[in-house]
Protein backbone atom coordinates (compact mmCIF):
# COMPACT_ATOMS: atom_id res chain seq x y z
CA UNK A 1 0.00 0.00 0.00
CA UNK A 2 1.21 3.46 -0.81
CA UNK A 3 2.22 5.74 1.97
CA UNK A 4 0.59 8.99 2.06
CA UNK A 5 2.89 10.42 0.45
CA UNK A 6 3.21 8.38 -2.21
CA UNK A 7 -0.39 8.68 -3.13
CA UNK A 8 -0.04 12.48 -3.68
CA UNK A 9 0.04 13.52 -7.11
CA UNK A 10 4.07 14.12 -7.78
CA UNK A 11 3.24 17.23 -10.23
CA UNK A 12 1.08 18.81 -7.15
CA UNK A 13 3.65 18.15 -4.55
CA UNK A 14 6.00 19.32 -6.79
CA UNK A 15 4.19 22.83 -7.60
CA UNK A 16 3.34 23.30 -4.00
CA UNK A 17 6.88 23.10 -2.74
CA UNK A 18 7.73 25.57 -5.86
CA UNK A 19 5.36 28.05 -4.57
CA UNK A 20 6.53 27.68 -0.73
CA UNK A 21 10.06 27.92 -2.22
CA UNK A 22 9.53 31.38 -3.70
CA UNK A 23 7.91 32.30 -0.95
CA UNK A 24 10.41 31.88 1.33
CA UNK A 25 12.38 34.21 -1.83
CA UNK A 26 15.04 31.29 -2.07
CA UNK A 27 16.57 30.11 -5.23
CA UNK A 28 16.62 26.45 -6.51
CA UNK A 29 20.34 26.58 -6.07
CA UNK A 30 19.84 27.37 -2.27
CA UNK A 31 16.92 25.35 -1.75
CA UNK A 32 18.76 21.87 -3.22
CA UNK A 33 22.10 22.87 -1.57
CA UNK A 34 20.50 23.37 2.04
CA UNK A 35 18.87 19.99 1.73
CA UNK A 36 21.92 18.18 -0.06
CA UNK A 37 20.90 17.34 -3.37
CA UNK A 38 21.55 18.87 -6.62
CA UNK A 39 19.95 21.48 -7.91
CA UNK A 40 18.69 18.93 -11.28
CA UNK A 41 17.40 17.04 -8.47
CA UNK A 42 14.99 20.01 -6.91
CA UNK A 43 14.01 20.81 -10.49
CA UNK A 44 12.85 17.31 -11.06
CA UNK A 45 10.95 17.49 -7.13
CA UNK A 46 9.34 20.58 -8.40
CA UNK A 47 8.48 19.82 -11.89
CA UNK A 48 6.83 16.15 -10.70
CA UNK A 49 9.58 14.16 -12.46
CA UNK A 50 10.91 12.89 -9.39
CA UNK A 51 8.88 11.66 -5.97
CA UNK A 52 10.26 13.72 -2.83
CA UNK A 53 11.58 11.50 -0.15
CA UNK A 54 10.04 12.02 3.56
CA UNK A 55 13.08 13.31 5.13
CA UNK A 56 13.32 15.42 2.09
CA UNK A 57 10.41 16.68 2.37
CA UNK A 58 10.94 17.61 6.38
CA UNK A 59 13.92 19.48 5.19
CA UNK A 60 12.53 21.66 2.73
CA UNK A 61 9.23 22.60 5.21
CA UNK A 62 12.01 23.69 7.60
CA UNK A 63 14.20 25.56 5.14
CA UNK A 64 10.89 27.14 3.68
CA UNK A 65 9.50 27.97 7.47
CA UNK A 66 6.44 25.93 6.71
CA UNK A 67 5.02 22.47 8.41
CA UNK A 68 4.52 19.33 6.14
CA UNK A 69 0.93 19.23 7.25
CA UNK A 70 0.47 22.91 5.94
CA UNK A 71 2.09 21.82 2.49
CA UNK A 72 0.33 18.97 1.81
CA UNK A 73 -2.81 18.47 3.94
CA UNK A 74 -5.11 18.32 0.70
CA UNK A 75 -7.40 20.83 1.02
CA UNK A 76 -4.34 23.46 1.88
CA UNK A 77 -4.67 25.97 -0.65
CA UNK A 78 -1.32 27.59 -2.53
CA UNK A 79 -2.60 30.94 -3.80
CA UNK A 80 0.37 32.54 -5.88
CA UNK A 81 0.18 36.09 -6.05
CA UNK A 82 3.25 36.72 -4.86
CA UNK A 83 4.84 36.75 -8.15
CA UNK A 84 2.56 39.11 -10.16
CA UNK A 85 3.21 42.02 -7.68
CA UNK A 86 6.75 41.31 -7.84
CA UNK A 87 7.06 42.32 -11.45
CA UNK A 88 4.96 45.60 -10.93
CA UNK A 89 6.98 48.40 -11.12
CA UNK A 90 6.99 49.34 -7.38
CA UNK A 91 7.46 52.64 -5.37
CA UNK A 92 7.94 50.76 -2.04
CA UNK A 93 8.76 47.36 -2.42
CA UNK A 94 9.58 46.26 0.86
CA UNK A 95 6.30 47.91 2.29
CA UNK A 96 4.43 46.09 -1.04
CA UNK A 97 6.09 42.65 -0.66
CA UNK A 98 5.11 42.28 2.96
CA UNK A 99 1.19 44.05 1.98
CA UNK A 100 1.47 41.56 -0.88
CA UNK A 101 1.99 38.33 1.19
CA UNK A 102 -0.96 39.61 3.68
CA UNK A 103 -3.18 39.77 0.86
CA UNK A 104 -1.58 35.97 -0.27
CA UNK A 105 -2.34 34.58 3.31
CA UNK A 106 -5.26 36.13 3.90
CA UNK A 107 -7.06 34.76 1.09
CA UNK A 108 -5.26 31.65 0.68
CA UNK A 109 -6.58 31.52 4.90
CA UNK A 110 -10.41 32.20 3.79
CA UNK A 111 -10.61 29.73 0.49
CA UNK A 112 -9.47 26.98 2.67
CA UNK A 113 -11.55 27.68 5.59
CA UNK A 114 -14.81 28.02 3.56
CA UNK A 115 -13.73 25.12 1.40
CA UNK A 116 -13.91 23.10 4.75
CA UNK A 117 -16.69 24.53 6.07
CA UNK A 118 -18.55 24.21 2.87
CA UNK A 119 -19.32 27.33 2.28
CA UNK A 120 -20.33 28.68 -1.65
CA UNK A 121 -19.31 32.31 -2.32
CA UNK A 122 -21.80 33.42 -4.89
CA UNK A 123 -19.44 35.29 -7.30
CA UNK A 124 -21.15 37.65 -9.85
CA UNK A 125 -18.13 39.78 -11.53
CA UNK A 126 -19.31 41.89 -13.79
CA UNK A 127 -18.99 41.75 -17.79
CA UNK A 128 -15.15 42.29 -18.51
CA UNK A 129 -14.66 46.10 -20.54
CA UNK A 130 -11.05 45.82 -22.00
CA UNK A 131 -9.70 49.55 -21.80
CA UNK A 132 -10.64 50.53 -25.56
CA UNK A 133 -8.17 53.26 -27.63
CA UNK A 134 -9.34 56.63 -26.77
CA UNK A 135 -10.61 58.84 -23.55
CA UNK A 136 -9.85 56.41 -20.78
CA UNK A 137 -11.27 58.77 -18.68
CA UNK A 138 -14.65 58.88 -20.73
CA UNK A 139 -14.75 55.25 -20.83
CA UNK A 140 -14.33 54.66 -17.04
CA UNK A 141 -16.81 57.40 -16.40
CA UNK A 142 -19.56 54.84 -18.61
CA UNK A 143 -18.24 51.58 -17.07
CA UNK A 144 -18.55 52.94 -13.72
CA UNK A 145 -22.36 54.12 -14.35
CA UNK A 146 -22.63 50.90 -16.58
CA UNK A 147 -21.59 49.09 -13.05
CA UNK A 148 -23.72 51.15 -11.14
CA UNK A 149 -26.78 49.73 -13.14
CA UNK A 150 -25.78 46.21 -13.51
CA UNK A 151 -25.56 46.07 -9.60
CA UNK A 152 -29.33 47.88 -9.08
CA UNK A 153 -27.27 51.11 -7.51
CA UNK A 154 -29.08 53.82 -10.18
CA UNK A 155 -27.07 56.82 -9.45
CA UNK A 156 -27.57 57.03 -5.59
CA UNK A 157 -24.26 57.67 -3.15
CA UNK A 158 -23.17 54.67 -1.71
CA UNK A 159 -22.61 54.78 1.83
CA UNK A 160 -20.58 51.36 2.09
CA UNK A 161 -19.01 49.87 -1.12
CA UNK A 162 -16.70 47.22 0.37
CA UNK A 163 -20.30 45.46 1.38
CA UNK A 164 -21.41 45.96 -2.02
CA UNK A 165 -17.83 44.61 -3.70
CA UNK A 166 -18.14 41.70 -1.35
CA UNK A 167 -21.76 40.78 -1.35
CA UNK A 168 -23.08 41.64 -4.61
CA UNK A 169 -20.11 40.88 -6.55
CA UNK A 170 -18.57 38.36 -3.99
CA UNK A 171 -14.87 39.47 -3.75
CA UNK A 172 -12.64 39.07 -0.99
CA UNK A 173 -12.22 42.30 0.45
CA UNK A 174 -9.87 42.33 3.40
CA UNK A 175 -9.46 45.70 5.57
CA UNK A 176 -5.96 45.69 7.57
CA UNK A 177 -3.48 48.29 8.87
CA UNK A 178 -0.84 48.64 6.21
CA UNK A 179 2.13 51.25 5.93
CA UNK A 180 0.69 54.69 5.37
CA UNK A 181 1.84 54.76 1.55
CA UNK A 182 0.02 52.22 0.31
CA UNK A 183 -3.99 52.27 -0.11
CA UNK A 184 -4.93 49.01 -1.53
CA UNK A 185 -3.35 46.04 -3.54
CA UNK A 186 -6.29 44.04 -6.18
CA UNK A 187 -5.42 40.87 -7.58
CA UNK A 188 -7.12 38.64 -9.84
CA UNK A 189 -6.60 34.34 -9.57
CA UNK A 190 -8.48 31.49 -11.41
CA UNK A 191 -7.81 29.73 -8.05
CA UNK A 192 -9.04 31.83 -5.63
CA UNK A 193 -10.89 34.98 -7.60
CA UNK A 194 -11.18 38.67 -7.31
CA UNK A 195 -9.27 39.85 -3.94
CA UNK A 196 -8.34 43.02 -2.49
CA UNK A 197 -6.67 44.52 0.52
CA UNK A 198 -7.50 47.83 1.53
CA UNK A 199 -5.55 50.06 4.43
CA UNK A 200 -7.76 50.30 7.73
CA UNK A 201 -4.91 53.57 8.90
CA UNK A 202 -6.62 55.51 5.98
CA UNK A 203 -9.56 56.89 6.96
CA UNK A 204 -12.98 55.71 5.85
CA UNK A 205 -13.45 58.03 2.63
CA UNK A 206 -9.97 57.50 1.25
CA UNK A 207 -10.33 53.41 1.99
CA UNK A 208 -13.88 53.76 0.16
CA UNK A 209 -12.13 55.19 -2.76
CA UNK A 210 -9.36 52.82 -2.56
CA UNK A 211 -12.18 50.17 -2.98
CA UNK A 212 -13.87 51.58 -5.76
CA UNK A 213 -10.76 52.19 -7.62
CA UNK A 214 -9.57 48.02 -7.18
CA UNK A 215 -13.23 47.14 -8.27
CA UNK A 216 -12.22 49.27 -11.38
CA UNK A 217 -9.38 47.01 -12.12
CA UNK A 218 -11.78 44.33 -11.53
CA UNK A 219 -13.59 45.75 -14.50
CA UNK A 220 -10.66 45.43 -17.12
CA UNK A 221 -9.27 42.29 -15.65
CA UNK A 222 -6.12 43.01 -14.88
CA UNK A 223 -4.51 40.39 -12.80
CA UNK A 224 -2.80 42.66 -10.09
CA UNK A 225 -2.40 46.24 -8.99
CA UNK A 226 -0.57 48.54 -6.41
CA UNK A 227 -2.31 51.59 -5.67
CA UNK A 228 -0.12 53.30 -3.39
CA UNK A 229 0.82 57.00 -2.64
CA UNK A 230 3.20 57.88 -5.47
CA UNK A 231 0.83 55.48 -8.00
CA UNK A 232 0.85 58.95 -10.42
CA UNK A 233 -2.29 58.58 -13.61
CA UNK A 234 1.50 57.42 -15.76
CA UNK A 235 -0.49 54.41 -17.20
CA UNK A 236 -3.59 53.86 -19.04
CA UNK A 237 -4.77 51.46 -16.67
CA UNK A 238 -4.15 53.82 -13.77
CA UNK A 239 -5.76 56.92 -15.12
CA UNK A 240 -8.87 54.76 -16.14
CA UNK A 241 -9.18 53.36 -12.47
CA UNK A 242 -8.69 56.79 -10.89
CA UNK A 243 -11.53 58.17 -13.17
CA UNK A 244 -13.78 55.03 -12.35
CA UNK A 245 -13.81 55.06 -8.63
CA UNK A 246 -14.17 59.14 -8.85
CA UNK A 247 -17.34 58.43 -10.89
CA UNK A 248 -18.59 55.60 -9.31
CA UNK A 249 -18.11 57.43 -5.82
CA UNK A 250 -19.67 60.57 -6.84
CA UNK A 251 -21.85 60.01 -10.34
CA UNK A 252 -21.83 63.62 -12.03
CA UNK A 253 -25.39 63.86 -12.02
CA UNK A 254 -25.92 63.03 -8.44
CA UNK A 255 -23.23 64.87 -7.48
CA UNK A 256 -24.24 68.03 -9.36
CA UNK A 257 -27.71 67.96 -8.09
CA UNK A 258 -26.73 67.39 -4.12
CA UNK A 259 -24.02 70.45 -4.91
CA UNK A 260 -26.48 72.49 -6.07
CA UNK A 261 -28.59 71.45 -3.36
CA UNK A 262 -26.70 71.88 0.00
CA UNK A 263 -24.72 75.07 -1.61
CA UNK A 264 -27.92 77.25 -2.61
CA UNK A 265 -28.12 80.60 -1.76
CA UNK A 266 -23.88 80.66 -1.26
CA UNK A 267 -21.33 82.32 -3.45
CA UNK A 268 -18.77 80.58 -2.18
CA UNK A 269 -17.55 76.98 -1.64
CA UNK A 270 -18.04 76.92 2.46
CA UNK A 271 -16.23 74.31 4.48
CA UNK A 272 -19.42 73.20 5.66
CA UNK A 273 -20.43 72.62 2.29
CA UNK A 274 -17.35 70.25 1.28
CA UNK A 275 -17.73 67.99 4.98
CA UNK A 276 -21.63 67.83 4.01
CA UNK A 277 -21.13 66.71 0.65
CA UNK A 278 -18.20 63.96 1.27
CA UNK A 279 -19.98 62.65 4.05
CA UNK A 280 -23.05 62.02 1.60
CA UNK A 281 -20.72 60.39 -1.01
CA UNK A 282 -18.78 58.52 1.80
CA UNK A 283 -15.38 59.49 0.15
CA UNK A 284 -12.40 62.00 1.25
CA UNK A 285 -12.94 65.67 1.52
CA UNK A 286 -9.97 66.26 -1.23
CA UNK A 287 -11.39 64.13 -3.18
CA UNK A 288 -14.88 65.25 -3.17
CA UNK A 289 -13.33 69.06 -3.90
CA UNK A 290 -11.35 67.58 -7.05
CA UNK A 291 -14.20 66.03 -8.50
CA UNK A 292 -16.12 69.30 -7.94
CA UNK A 293 -13.30 71.19 -9.92
CA UNK A 294 -13.49 68.20 -12.72
CA UNK A 295 -17.20 68.76 -13.21
CA UNK A 296 -16.34 72.56 -13.30
CA UNK A 297 -18.51 73.32 -10.33
CA UNK A 298 -15.76 75.35 -9.14
CA UNK A 299 -12.40 76.67 -9.87
CA UNK A 300 -8.89 74.71 -10.43
CA UNK A 301 -7.02 74.69 -7.58
CA UNK A 302 -10.29 74.90 -4.67
CA UNK A 303 -8.74 72.19 -2.88
CA UNK A 304 -5.33 74.09 -2.94
CA UNK A 305 -7.17 77.39 -1.79
CA UNK A 306 -8.44 75.00 1.59
CA UNK A 307 -5.03 73.34 2.38
CA UNK A 308 -3.22 77.13 2.14
CA UNK A 309 -5.95 78.90 4.27
CA UNK A 310 -5.58 76.86 7.35
CA UNK A 311 -7.25 73.69 5.59
CA UNK A 312 -10.05 71.44 6.99
CA UNK A 313 -9.99 69.80 10.07
CA UNK A 314 -11.50 66.67 11.83
CA UNK A 315 -12.40 69.24 14.48
CA UNK A 316 -14.79 71.01 11.62
CA UNK A 317 -15.61 67.95 10.66
CA UNK A 318 -16.93 67.04 13.64
CA UNK A 319 -18.77 70.11 14.47
CA UNK A 320 -20.92 69.88 11.17
CA UNK A 321 -21.91 66.32 11.52
CA UNK A 322 -22.21 65.87 14.92
CA UNK A 323 -23.70 62.78 15.58
CA UNK A 324 -23.96 62.07 11.88
CA UNK A 325 -20.23 60.41 12.15
CA UNK A 326 -20.81 57.10 12.43
CA UNK A 327 -17.74 54.71 13.88
CA UNK A 328 -15.56 53.04 11.43
CA UNK A 329 -16.15 49.75 12.03
CA UNK A 330 -13.87 48.02 9.46
CA UNK A 331 -10.65 50.01 10.96
CA UNK A 332 -12.39 48.58 14.57
CA UNK A 333 -12.54 45.23 12.90
CA UNK A 334 -8.78 45.62 11.95
CA UNK A 335 -7.86 46.03 15.20
CA UNK A 336 -8.23 42.53 16.17
CA UNK A 337 -5.61 39.84 15.08
CA UNK A 338 -7.85 38.66 12.51
CA UNK A 339 -10.69 39.78 11.48
CA UNK A 340 -14.11 38.79 12.89
CA UNK A 341 -15.23 36.78 9.78
CA UNK A 342 -11.79 35.00 9.63
CA UNK A 343 -12.28 34.67 12.97
CA UNK A 344 -15.79 32.72 13.14
CA UNK A 345 -14.89 30.85 10.41
CA UNK A 346 -11.63 29.34 12.34
CA UNK A 347 -13.97 28.55 15.55
CA UNK A 348 -16.28 26.66 13.56
CA UNK A 349 -13.16 24.73 11.85
CA UNK A 350 -11.95 23.98 15.09
CA UNK A 351 -15.38 23.69 16.94
CA UNK A 352 -16.04 20.63 14.18
CA UNK A 353 -12.51 19.21 14.66
CA UNK A 354 -11.64 19.79 11.01
CA UNK A 355 -8.23 22.21 11.89
CA UNK A 356 -6.74 21.30 14.91
CA UNK A 357 -5.15 24.39 17.35
CA UNK A 358 -1.74 23.83 15.89
CA UNK A 359 -2.95 23.85 11.70
CA UNK A 360 -4.96 27.20 12.43
CA UNK A 361 -2.30 28.85 14.03
CA UNK A 362 -0.23 28.40 10.94
CA UNK A 363 -2.89 28.99 8.59
CA UNK A 364 -3.42 32.14 10.46
CA UNK A 365 0.08 33.26 11.02
CA UNK A 366 -0.54 34.05 14.75
CA UNK A 367 0.99 31.93 18.16
CA UNK A 368 -0.98 29.57 20.15
CA UNK A 369 -2.05 32.39 22.72
CA UNK A 370 -3.23 34.27 20.18
CA UNK A 371 -5.50 32.14 18.75
CA UNK A 372 -6.81 30.70 21.83
CA UNK A 373 -8.15 34.31 22.37
CA UNK A 374 -10.01 34.25 19.48
CA UNK A 375 -11.38 30.74 19.93
CA UNK A 376 -12.37 31.07 23.45
CA UNK A 377 -13.93 34.72 23.01
CA UNK A 378 -15.88 33.49 19.59
CA UNK A 379 -17.59 30.78 22.07
CA UNK A 380 -19.07 33.63 23.85
CA UNK A 381 -21.95 30.73 24.70
CA UNK A 382 -20.02 28.66 26.12
CA UNK A 383 -21.56 25.33 26.85
CA UNK A 384 -24.82 26.93 27.00
CA UNK A 385 -24.60 27.07 22.96
CA UNK A 386 -26.39 23.79 22.51
CA UNK A 387 -29.62 25.53 24.16
CA UNK A 388 -28.80 28.70 21.52
CA UNK A 389 -31.73 29.41 18.70
CA UNK A 390 -30.95 27.09 15.68
CA UNK A 391 -30.24 28.23 12.30
CA UNK A 392 -32.76 27.55 9.66
CA UNK A 393 -30.75 28.35 6.81
CA UNK B 1 -11.23 16.75 45.72
CA UNK B 2 -8.34 14.75 43.87
CA UNK B 3 -9.34 14.77 39.89
CA UNK B 4 -9.08 11.07 37.97
CA UNK B 5 -5.46 10.65 36.59
CA UNK B 6 -3.88 9.19 33.71
CA UNK B 7 0.14 8.87 35.03
CA UNK B 8 1.61 6.16 33.09
CA UNK B 9 4.54 4.21 35.25
CA UNK B 10 7.66 6.77 36.85
CA UNK B 11 9.87 4.68 33.97
CA UNK B 12 8.29 5.90 30.75
CA UNK B 13 9.27 9.06 29.07
CA UNK B 14 6.36 12.05 28.95
CA UNK B 15 6.41 13.59 25.51
CA UNK B 16 4.98 17.56 25.51
CA UNK B 17 3.06 19.46 22.46
CA UNK B 18 3.84 23.36 22.39
CA UNK B 19 0.47 23.80 23.69
CA UNK B 20 1.62 22.41 27.29
CA UNK B 21 5.24 24.29 27.05
CA UNK B 22 3.31 27.11 26.68
CA UNK B 23 0.55 26.27 29.54
CA UNK B 24 3.87 25.54 31.39
CA UNK B 25 5.72 28.82 30.72
CA UNK B 26 2.21 30.78 30.93
CA UNK B 27 2.17 29.48 34.88
CA UNK B 28 5.65 30.92 35.17
CA UNK B 29 6.69 28.03 37.16
CA UNK B 30 7.85 25.10 34.64
CA UNK B 31 10.95 24.35 36.08
CA UNK B 32 9.86 24.09 39.12
CA UNK B 33 6.66 22.06 38.34
CA UNK B 34 8.62 19.87 36.07
CA UNK B 35 11.43 19.02 38.67
CA UNK B 36 8.85 18.17 40.82
CA UNK B 37 7.43 15.39 38.72
CA UNK B 38 10.82 14.56 37.98
CA UNK B 39 10.41 12.51 34.66
CA UNK B 40 11.88 12.39 31.19
CA UNK B 41 10.64 14.85 29.17
CA UNK B 42 10.57 15.33 26.10
CA UNK B 43 9.89 17.91 23.40
CA UNK B 44 10.05 17.06 19.91
CA UNK B 45 12.20 18.64 17.24
CA UNK B 46 9.00 20.16 15.33
CA UNK B 47 7.45 21.34 18.52
CA UNK B 48 10.75 23.74 19.42
CA UNK B 49 10.45 24.75 15.25
CA UNK B 50 6.99 25.61 16.06
CA UNK B 51 7.65 27.45 19.09
CA UNK B 52 11.09 29.48 16.91
CA UNK B 53 8.58 29.95 14.18
CA UNK B 54 5.79 31.62 16.61
CA UNK B 55 8.35 34.02 17.86
CA UNK B 56 7.71 36.22 15.23
CA UNK B 57 4.44 37.01 16.81
CA UNK B 58 5.98 38.03 19.98
CA UNK B 59 6.30 34.90 22.46
CA UNK B 60 9.10 33.48 23.38
CA UNK B 61 8.55 30.48 24.27
CA UNK B 62 11.27 28.62 22.55
CA UNK B 63 14.00 30.87 25.11
CA UNK B 64 11.99 29.42 28.11
CA UNK B 65 12.23 26.21 26.67
CA UNK B 66 16.09 26.54 25.82
CA UNK B 67 16.43 27.15 29.74
CA UNK B 68 14.59 24.19 30.78
CA UNK B 69 17.00 22.22 28.14
CA UNK B 70 19.97 23.90 30.10
CA UNK B 71 18.81 22.84 33.18
CA UNK B 72 18.46 19.29 32.14
CA UNK B 73 14.82 19.29 33.15
CA UNK B 74 13.48 18.51 29.55
CA UNK B 75 15.32 17.08 26.66
CA UNK B 76 14.78 17.48 22.32
CA UNK B 77 14.55 14.59 20.57
CA UNK B 78 13.79 14.51 16.70
CA UNK B 79 11.64 11.69 15.65
CA UNK B 80 12.93 8.23 14.00
CA UNK B 81 11.12 5.06 13.91
CA UNK B 82 8.39 7.25 14.48
CA UNK B 83 8.30 8.47 10.74
CA UNK B 84 5.72 6.51 9.44
CA UNK B 85 2.90 7.56 11.62
CA UNK B 86 4.11 10.97 11.26
CA UNK B 87 3.82 10.91 8.53
CA UNK B 88 -0.34 9.68 8.16
CA UNK B 89 -0.38 12.73 10.69
CA UNK B 90 0.43 14.95 8.91
CA UNK B 91 -0.12 14.53 5.06
CA UNK B 92 -3.95 14.08 3.70
CA UNK B 93 -7.18 15.49 4.33
CA UNK B 94 -7.28 17.87 6.61
CA UNK B 95 -9.88 16.53 9.42
CA UNK B 96 -7.40 13.53 9.72
CA UNK B 97 -4.12 15.42 9.89
CA UNK B 98 -2.42 17.91 12.35
CA UNK B 99 0.52 20.54 12.39
CA UNK B 100 3.90 18.84 12.71
CA UNK B 101 4.46 19.47 15.99
CA UNK B 102 1.24 17.76 17.27
CA UNK B 103 1.69 14.97 14.59
CA UNK B 104 5.51 14.45 16.02
CA UNK B 105 4.37 14.51 19.86
CA UNK B 106 2.12 11.79 19.05
CA UNK B 107 4.90 9.79 16.85
CA UNK B 108 7.24 10.34 18.94
CA UNK B 109 5.38 8.91 22.12
CA UNK B 110 4.58 5.80 20.16
CA UNK B 111 8.05 5.28 19.32
CA UNK B 112 9.66 5.90 22.75
CA UNK B 113 6.63 3.89 24.10
CA UNK B 114 5.90 7.22 26.19
CA UNK B 115 2.39 9.04 26.86
CA UNK B 116 1.92 12.10 25.35
CA UNK B 117 0.75 15.42 26.39
CA UNK B 118 -2.10 16.89 24.25
CA UNK B 119 -5.13 19.23 25.02
CA UNK B 120 -6.45 19.33 21.63
CA UNK B 121 -9.65 17.42 21.12
CA UNK B 122 -8.89 16.68 17.45
CA UNK B 123 -5.44 15.78 18.42
CA UNK B 124 -6.19 13.19 21.15
CA UNK B 125 -9.01 11.72 19.01
CA UNK B 126 -6.55 11.19 15.98
CA UNK B 127 -3.97 9.78 18.78
CA UNK B 128 -6.71 7.25 20.17
CA UNK B 129 -7.63 6.40 16.22
CA UNK B 130 -3.74 6.14 14.73
CA UNK B 131 -1.41 5.24 18.51
CA UNK B 132 -4.05 3.80 20.56
CA UNK B 133 -1.48 2.16 22.86
CA UNK B 134 -0.15 5.60 23.65
CA UNK B 135 -0.88 7.04 26.84
CA UNK B 136 -2.64 10.04 26.87
CA UNK B 137 -2.15 12.98 29.70
CA UNK B 138 -3.72 16.65 29.85
CA UNK B 139 -1.70 19.46 30.47
CA UNK B 140 -3.68 20.44 33.72
CA UNK B 141 -2.53 16.76 35.10
CA UNK B 142 1.01 18.30 35.08
CA UNK B 143 -0.22 20.54 37.38
CA UNK B 144 -2.43 18.69 39.91
CA UNK B 145 -0.13 15.64 40.59
CA UNK B 146 0.32 15.57 44.49
CA UNK B 147 4.02 16.02 44.01
CA UNK B 148 3.44 19.33 42.61
CA UNK B 149 0.91 20.68 45.11
CA UNK B 150 3.90 19.94 47.63
CA UNK B 151 6.28 21.90 45.47
CA UNK B 152 4.49 25.01 45.02
CA UNK B 153 2.89 24.68 48.46
CA UNK B 154 0.43 28.01 48.79
CA UNK B 155 1.71 29.37 45.31
CA UNK B 156 -0.19 26.68 43.56
CA UNK B 157 -3.69 28.61 42.83
CA UNK B 158 -1.43 31.30 41.63
CA UNK B 159 0.21 28.92 39.61
CA UNK B 160 -2.76 27.36 37.85
CA UNK B 161 -4.23 30.98 37.27
CA UNK B 162 -1.67 32.42 35.58
CA UNK B 163 -1.82 29.13 33.09
CA UNK B 164 -5.42 29.90 32.52
CA UNK B 165 -4.91 33.63 31.93
CA UNK B 166 -1.74 34.71 30.54
CA UNK B 167 -1.81 30.81 28.17
CA UNK B 168 -5.60 30.05 28.63
CA UNK B 169 -4.77 26.51 29.33
CA UNK B 170 -7.59 24.58 28.03
CA UNK B 171 -8.96 22.05 30.57
CA UNK B 172 -10.82 18.75 30.40
CA UNK B 173 -14.30 18.80 31.53
CA UNK B 174 -13.09 15.96 34.42
CA UNK B 175 -10.31 18.67 36.01
CA UNK B 176 -13.17 21.73 36.36
CA UNK B 177 -14.42 20.89 39.95
CA UNK B 178 -10.56 20.91 40.98
CA UNK B 179 -10.36 23.95 39.02
CA UNK B 180 -13.05 25.47 40.94
CA UNK B 181 -11.94 24.33 44.21
CA UNK B 182 -8.26 25.42 43.72
CA UNK B 183 -9.20 28.61 42.87
CA UNK B 184 -12.34 29.46 43.74
CA UNK B 185 -15.44 30.15 41.84
CA UNK B 186 -14.36 34.59 41.51
CA UNK B 187 -11.30 33.86 40.48
CA UNK B 188 -12.22 30.87 37.98
CA UNK B 189 -15.22 33.38 36.33
CA UNK B 190 -12.15 35.58 34.99
CA UNK B 191 -10.94 32.51 33.27
CA UNK B 192 -12.21 32.67 29.62
CA UNK B 193 -10.94 28.81 28.70
CA UNK B 194 -12.97 27.94 31.24
CA UNK B 195 -17.08 27.57 30.29
CA UNK B 196 -19.40 29.43 32.39
CA UNK B 197 -21.29 26.03 33.23
CA UNK B 198 -18.65 26.29 36.04
CA UNK B 199 -20.94 28.30 38.12
CA UNK B 200 -23.20 25.08 38.66
CA UNK B 201 -20.01 23.19 39.83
Amino acid sequence: MNSPLESMNPRDVGERLRIAREEAKLKQAQAAESIGVARTTLIAIEQGQRRVRMDELRSLARVYGKSVNALLRHEAVHADLLPRFRKLGMSYPDAVERAAALLNDLTRAEVELENLLGIQRKINYPPERPILAGDVRVQAEQDALELRQWLGLGQAPIQDVISILELQLGMRVFVRKLPAEISGLFAFDEATGACMLLNANHRRGRRNLSAAHEAGHLVTRQPAEVLDRHMAEETREERYAHAFSRSFMMPARTLKEQFKEISAGSKRLSRQHVILLAHIFSVSREALVRRLEELKLVRPGAWEWFESNGKITDDQEREVLGERLAPDDRAADAKGVVGARLALLAAAAWRQELLSEGQLAELLKIGRVELRRILQDTDMEGSNGDDAPELLA
Amino acid sequence: MTPPSSWPDASVPIILDASAVINLNGSGAASAILSALGRDFIVPQDVYDELKRGATSGRRDFEALDDLFGEKIIRRQDIGAGYDLFETLTIGPSALTLDDGEAATIALAFELNGAAVIDESKGRRLALQLASGVPLLASVELFCHPVVENALGGKMADVVFNALQQARMQVLPSHHAWIVKLLGLERALLCHSLPRSIRQL
